[in-house]
């Protein structure tokens, strides 16, 4: 029985076709996902059928929910639909949730607003609501402050807050982005039973293919705010017939082989190095007090290798990464890079920190929004005793945007008029100005699309050959660890619980949290790729 | 081509109309005042009690005359001249001392150093403005000098925490901490990456606290702690016309008008400037 059917939408912005002809509908109790790389109108699609555009949007085309077009329905009328009839889960919890109200209160709220009931009733629901989505009311008490709960802990509240007034579609922007894997399998997990139990229609938006393959049962494939492919998934994935789909199964698929190590010379040697943070402020979870961020923490790197470092987020992979570069005082421990020591005395030796950079993972903040690309990208040259000049400075930061494939002319230009994946290209390029030895790439493509990713990769192994670079791969995501890098630390609560050869750790990894980790890793079934790879690499 | 691409930047990265509308009305302003240094329609010691409360538009006196004769005109040009004088000088002092202070503060957050700093703004927020400026003036006797002082005073708190909070903002983004890897050290950090990010906002800022500047001239002044007479100040001439507003409104709005226009033809610039040196809203998006 379809629920919802959209039919040739479209969506203009300031005369800008934002979305084109938009065509699909969703049955109850079914999860039919929206699929498409960041800027593909995915989102704008969920927005336009909550009808929460922008002003000076134009919409045009039909929105049936139930056989009735809420296409032209008043704000009015909408109001009554958002929420109990249609509700949303978003990305990012901590920034939808109110900050200033308990999650009981919160979902209590939605529930007065809707239903008229008192409050008693609606507290009970409340609690009731959050035991359906796992959090279990005696040990996470509704008084609970959304800060003092953990991301995937959030996320349940989001969920329980969007199905508390049984509403018949729940539309689901990226909900699992900002989380774990683990987290992230159980959150899917969930919403999977949602789905089946209450027969909700849920759709999907996500840039995760093997997601997808997990859950849904039909997908639209979007790009530039148009549906170019859609259908049942696992015929879609087996037997992928739209150029697009091929393409971006491919990029999913593809595995990019980390080059061989040819030296077993050691380059950088880290020995047990902690921290731990003085913390003041209270934290509601107990056990993070004082506890220590990093312990005892030692490792190598070898001569042109990249190693992976992969954890949950805040297992200290990122302060470890600081502490490395030196922006991070360290209680004990000693970096020893290229035979000498990178801090001498408490005090940063500049000479062998050149040696050194880092990319971060934000694309949009890690550059001074007021500077051109070429001063962002020969901020570097500070650490150098001599200074490049004119001629031989103008050299260099061409051959630096040319190496990451960017044009001689982006020189001149802003951040801002960058995308996500060339601002990248851009960290690089500053990384790689002063020839250092070792680039810190901290969780630098996460950000990324699939595709974006695969170039990104073959990137920076050809920045390896040519500028003989070693690379610290610190990433939450194991399938990206696999392709990249030769050897992986394993990371959990500031101590390294395993090591080795990147492809020995994940096929046979001895520390129960690896197999955690590895398992929770959503990834496109096996028997669905086989029949997709020849027609794919046709 | 690099050449072209270098126009495109040029050519759309004009300030904006209401830039040009506000410095022509500022300078305007500060011409006049520049020129009643030397000469002004009329001297406005001179009192002549027959002439007295002309409306605006009467011949010989365009802007009319006040109890006690004396040409508006003139007095609003004079006035002008240090009204726009303690408010530059007062803002001038803020700035100067007020944004080190809360770029140090930012910069070493939450050590003793920044609570010494922030501890300190707290101390003289703590104090009434004018109770403060009355004690100096008090002590030092009432001069256009003490009052940019005691106004100045208290610009330097509101500088520094404006400065202190943006820069705390700035700081947290990656590129300061690409900044540092690249082995700049926090002066440098400041000057090259937090100054220019937070440009708009004290450009803002500035503006408000020229035009409260005004504003606390004319209230020193009018507890006779400002500018001494016989030299008019647009702070004075507002208190003076208080008692005959029913009957001569124009007095009041002589100088209330001149300052609306100063202030509006600032805080006109002082935006159109914040966008201006902003490149995300520059547009050249080739």
């Amino acid at each position: 029985m379809t629920l919802l059917s959209v039919k040739n939408l479209s969506v203009k912005i300031d005369n800008k076709a934002i979305l084109k002809n938009i065509s699909f509908d969703i049955k109850r109790g079914e999860i039919f996902a929206l699929l498409g790389e960041s800027g593909s109108g995915k989102s704008m699609t969920a927005t336009a059928i909550t009808k929460l555009l922008p002003d000076h949007s134009k919409m045009n085309g039909r929105i049936l929910f139930e056989n009735s077009d809420i296409a032209n329905y008043s704000d009015n009328e909408m109001c009554h639909i958002r929420g109990s009839q249609i509700s949303m889960i978003f990305q990012e919890p901590m920034t939808a949730l109110n900050p200033l109200k308990t999650i009981g209160n919160q979902i209590s709220e939605t529930l007065r607003v809707h239903k008229y009931i008192n409050r008693t009733m609606a507290d009970e629901a409340a609690m009731r609501g959050l035991t359906r989505v796992g959090l279990n009311t005696n040990i996470i008490s509704p008084d609970r402050f959304p800060h003092e709960l953990s991301g995937g802990q959030r996320q349940r509240v989001m969920i329980a807050m969007a199905v508390a007034l049984e509403p018949k579609l729940v539309i689901a922007d990226e909900p699992t982005t900002a989380l774990d894997v683990k987290t992230q399998s159980e959150i899917l997990k969930l919403l999977q039973d949602l789905v089946r139990e209450d027969r909700i229609a849920l759709l999907l938006i996500t840039h995760d293919l093997a997601i997808i393959s997990k859950i849904s049962q039909r997908v639209a494939i979007m790009k530039d705010g148009a549906i170019l492919d859609k259908g049942l998934t696992s015929t879609l994935f087996k037997k992928p017939s739209h150029p697009y789909t091929r393409q971006l199964l491919l990029a999913a698929t593809t595995k990019a082989r980390a080059r061989p190590l040819t030296s077993k010379k050691i380059l950088m040697h880290i020995s047990s190095l902690s921290k731990t943070y003085r913390r003041q402020i209270q934290t509601g979870n107990e056990n993070k007090r004082n506890r220590p961020t990093l312990q005892n923490i030692s490792f190598s790197v070898y001569h042109g290798e990249c190693l992976g470092i992969v954890g949950e987020s805040g297992c200290g992979k990122s302060t470890l990464a600081r502490s490395i570069m030196g922006l991070e005082a360290v209680d004990t421990g000693d970096i020893n890079l290229d035979g000498s020591p990178v801090t001498f005395k408490s005090k940063t030796n500049l000479q062998v920190r050149a040696k050194m950079q880092i990319v971060f993972q934000d694309p949009f903040s890690s550059f001074d929004p007021r500077h051109p690309i070429k001063r962002i990208i020969s901020e570097p040259f500070n650490l150098l005793k001599k200074k490049p000049l004119d001629e031989h400075k103008r050299i260099l930061l061409k051959t630096a945007i040319i190496d990451v494939g960017l044009k001689e002319t982006d020189l001149e230009k802003y951040p801002h008029q960058f995308s996500g994946g060339q601002r990248q290209r851009i960290a690089i390029a500053r990384a790689i100005i002063i020839k250092p030895k070792v680039i810190i790439l901290d969780e630098a493509l996460s950000a990324l699309d699939a595709t974006l990713r695969n170039n990104m990769i073959a990137l920076l192994q050809k920045l390896s050959l040519d500028y003989n670079l070693s690379y610290i791969f610190i990433s939450h995501d194991i399938t990206l660890v696999k392709a990249i890098t030769n050897r992986v630390l394993i990371m959990k609560d500031g101590k390294i619980v395993e090591s080795g050869d990147t492809n020995q750790v994940i096929k046979y990894p001895k520390c129960h949290y690896t197999k955690l980790l590895i398992n929770s890793t959503p990834s496109i079934p096996k028997d669905w790729l086989r029949e997709s790879k020849p027609q794919g690499a046709r | 081509m690099n050449l072209n691409q270098f126009s495109i930047t040029k050519q759309n990265g004009i300030l904006k109309f209401s830039f040009w509308v506000g410095l022509s009305v500022f300078l305007f302003i500060t011409c006049l005042s520049v020129l009643s240094i030397v000469w002004t329609p009329y001297d406005i010691t001179f009192l002549n009690i027959s002439e007295k409360l002309k409306p605006p538009g009467s011949p010989n006196h365009l802007l009319g005359t006040d109890h006690f004769g004396r040409d508006i005109t003139s007095m609003l040009m004079l006035g002008a001249q240090t009204s726009l004088l303690v408010a530059f000088m007062a803002t001038f002092i803020g700035l100067v001392v007020g944004i080190p202070l809360g770029l140090l503060a930012a910069s070493k957050a939450r050590s003793p150093v920044d609570d010494i700093i922030m501890r300190g703004n707290d101390l003289i927020f703590a104090f009434p403005a004018l109770v403060i400026a009355i004690l100096i003036t008090a002590v030092f006797g009432p001069s256009m000098i003490n009052a940019i002082i005691a106004i100045g005073i208290f610009n330097i708190p509101v500088f520094s925490r404006v400065t202190r909070g943006a820069a705390l903002s700035v700081f947290t983004r990656d590129f300061i901490l690409a900044a540092k890897v690249c082995g700049k050290n926090n002066f440098q950090i400041c000057m090259e990456h937090i100054l220019p990010n937070i440009t708009s906002i004290l450009i803002v800022q500035t503006s408000i606290q020229f035009s409260l500047g005004i504003l606390a001239e004319s209230a020193l002044s009018y507890v006779g702690l400002g500018t001494q007479p016989p030299m008019p100040s647009w702070g004075r001439m507002l208190a003076d016309s208080q008692t005959m507003i029913s009957f001569a409104p124009h007095l009041a709005l002589a100088p209330g008008i001149a300052i609306i226009l100063v202030v509006l033809s600032i805080n006109t610039m002082g935006d159109s400037l914040g966008d201006y040196l902003d490149p995300k809203l520059r547009k050249n998006k080739s």
